[in-house]
């Protein structure tokens, strides 16, 4: 299931003309790959996020989704449901659920429980599974959200500075376990933090409306 | 065959159901999730909608029983019979007239006296009927199907009455007790609101009082054929009081106060509402981080305002129907310890209470789910995390 886009275009409008904050970028994902999309702030790494998985509609181009077009697609809700998961550089946990709520967000039948259980044994969060976010640590919060994200078995899981709000250590472990979690996916990860990398993933600068493949 | 019908009505509603996603076994998130986990705001705004119902209902049937209590006190009596009193220009009027009317039974000459009632915002009137003897008094008693529950009839040439015992408890009266220059003998029952009593020649002397009335009943309980040949009586010689003439004396009466008090109530309606839906969409505004995040992972924009418009309907509803029990509850109590001990009438479902209270709910979810639901179709969600 490859993601690809294809003479992707964004622009804003300024004023009287148009800025461009995307210019006719391709780009093709395969499975089990890990992009690393980097460049300064404002150079519309976050756009590239919200433009490939469907949460932004391009002014030109497409995306394509397992040889299907999903930008500008009706059913891009559904699309991103049933293949989608999202890490934002906030956790957007939803504060009146509790943990194990916010990871069910979506369905809450007793195999999914099940599911979100083994889930945050894995992410070693357990024990937070009847706390309200408020209770919990930042670092602690981003593991919720990433449990969240992975509750669908995700064929793509979209990542957008999740360790920015972190210190060092807990970026790490972060960054360690949404790649290891998501090593059968496509993880797409905007970050500004080259040490993170581990060596294994394919980096993309993003710069002046053009991408930059290393 | 209607098990059938129940199967596929119970299979549309399922589709309905799984198409919105408001399968409860399946969402985490139902119209009923936020207020379920967020206690205190539900019972809040559950409060401020119940109590403006409250308010809106109990002043509406208060205003109600004032009319209640002046219709059964002016009106009632003509249920069983009617009046033709003498015009004061033309005193030289013959009974014949009235005995031309083929449809009236028996009429009786009397002396009528008005009366007042109290009602809760102020006084309505009523009749003292004086025959010429407590022979006919009898007879008009009996005729008005009346049950002596306490003391006596009044006796010929005395200055007495009897009333009906709604009269005396608003009168706060017993027997005994003086009513003007009349001395109460006894109490009575039945549909017939009225006061029957014996005056003396010397007194009927001093008031200047005149038997120029005379008290129609009509042939075989037809009273409406009675009334129509009533009408037809010369207006300048008669001043004929009929059930609907009664009735619509009263509406004139009422005309003003109902009318203002369709106005204010409106008013409150509108304000308290508009007060609520404010609170409702103060709280809709601290939640769109929530709607950004659930439109992220997938829930429509669709779906998201389906689940805000049935919060709002669910709470709205709810609260309106604790809203109307309340106002029966605190209503029959004030009817049990206060209104029958006046010997007032209180309608306790009021078809215009009703009326007006909906606009509580129906304003609260147009103040706020409209602005709410429009403010979503134009926010971009994604913006929301985009600027964090």
């Amino acid at each position: 299931m490859i993601l690809e886009a294809k003479g992707l275009t964004l622009e804003y409008p300024d004023g009287l003309s148009k800025r461009k904050v995307l210019d006719n970028i391709n780009l093709s994902v395969k499975p089990k790959e890990t992009v690393v999309l980097c460049g300064p702030s404002g150079s519309g790494k976050s756009s590239l996020i919200y433009l490939l998985s469907t949460l932004k509609r391009p002014s030109a181009g497409t995306v394509a989704f397992d040889n299907m077009v999903i930008s500008n697609n009706k059913n891009a809700d559904f699309i991103r449901l049933q293949n989608f998961g999202f890490v934002f550089q906030q956790h957007f946990l939803i504060p009146y659920l509790s943990v194990l709520e916010n990871i069910c967000i979506m369905r809450k039948d007793r195999k999914k429980i099940s599911d979100a259980y083994h889930l945050m044994e894995d992410l070693r969060i357990e024990t937070l599974a009847n706390k309200k976010p408020h209770q919990i640590s930042g670092g602690e919060r981003q593991r919720v959200a990433i449990a969240r994200a992975l509750m669908n078995n995700p064929k793509v899981v979209f990542a957008d500075e999740p360790t920015a709000s972190l210190d060092k250590e807990n970026a790490n472990k972060i960054y360690s376990l949404l790649k290891n979690r998501t090593s059968d996916a496509i993880l797409i990860i905007a970050t500004h933090d080259m040490s993170l990398l581990e060596g294994d993933e394919r980096i993309i600068k993003v710069e002046n409306s053009k991408i930059w493949e290393n | 065959m209607i098990k059938i019908q129940v199967h596929a009505i119970y299979l549309y509603i399922m589709k309905i159901c799984l198409k919105y996603g408001v399968n409860k076994e399946e969402n985490m998130i139902t119209p009923i999730t936020y207020y379920k986990k967020n206690k205190k705001r539900g019972f809040t705004l559950i409060a401020i909608i119940l109590i403006a119902v409250f308010c809106i209902y109990f002043v509406t049937s208060l205003v109600q029983s004032v009319y209640d209590t002046s219709k059964e006190m002016s009106t009632s009596p003509f249920k069983c019979f009617s009046l033709a009193k003498k015009s004061y220009r033309s005193e030289n009027i013959l009974e014949s007239e009235l005995n031309n009317i083929a449809e009236i039974e028996t009429m009786y000459n009397i002396i009528t006296i008005p009366t007042t009632i109290k009602t809760i915002f102020g006084t309505t009137s009523a009749y003292i009927i004086f025959p010429e003897n407590s022979n006919k008094l009898n007879q008009i008693f009996n005729k008005c199907k009346l049950s002596l529950t306490a003391g006596s009839f009044p006796v010929d040439d005395q200055n007495e009455i009897m009333l009906h015992e709604s009269i005396l408890k608003n009168k706060n009266l017993k027997i005994g007790d003086k009513l003007s220059d009349f001395s109460i003998v006894g109490t009575f029952t039945g549909d017939t609101n009225i006061i029957l009593g014996m005056i003396s020649e010397s007194t009927q002397i001093a008031l200047s009082l005149k038997s120029d009335t005379y008290l129609l009943f009509p042939m075989d309980d037809k009273l409406k054929e009675m009334n129509y040949d009533l009408s037809s009586l010369s207006k300048d010689r008669w001043e004929v009081l009929t059930y609907s003439s009664a009735i619509k004396a009263l509406d004139e009466d009422f005309e003003t106060l109902d009318f203002v008090m369709v106005i204010v109530i409106v008013m409150v309606a509108i304000c308290l509402s508009i007060s609520v839906a404010s609170f409702v969409y103060t709280l809709y505004s601290s939640r769109y981080d929530e709607f950004a995040i659930l439109n992220a992972v997938g829930y429509s924009k669709k779906k998201i305002k389906f689940i805000l418009l049935n919060e709002t309907l669910i709470i709205a509803i709810v609260s309106w129907i604790l809203g109307f029990l309340l106002s029966i509850a605190v209503l029959l109590v004030a009817n049990e310890a206060i209104y029958k001990e006046m010997g007032q009438t209180m309608q306790i479902l009021s078809a215009n209470g009703l009326v007006y209270t909906l606009l509580v709910p129906i304003m609260v979810f147009i103040c706020s789910v409209v602005p709410t639901i429009r403010k979503l179709s134009k926010t971009d969600l994604v913006t929301i995390i985009e600027r964090r």
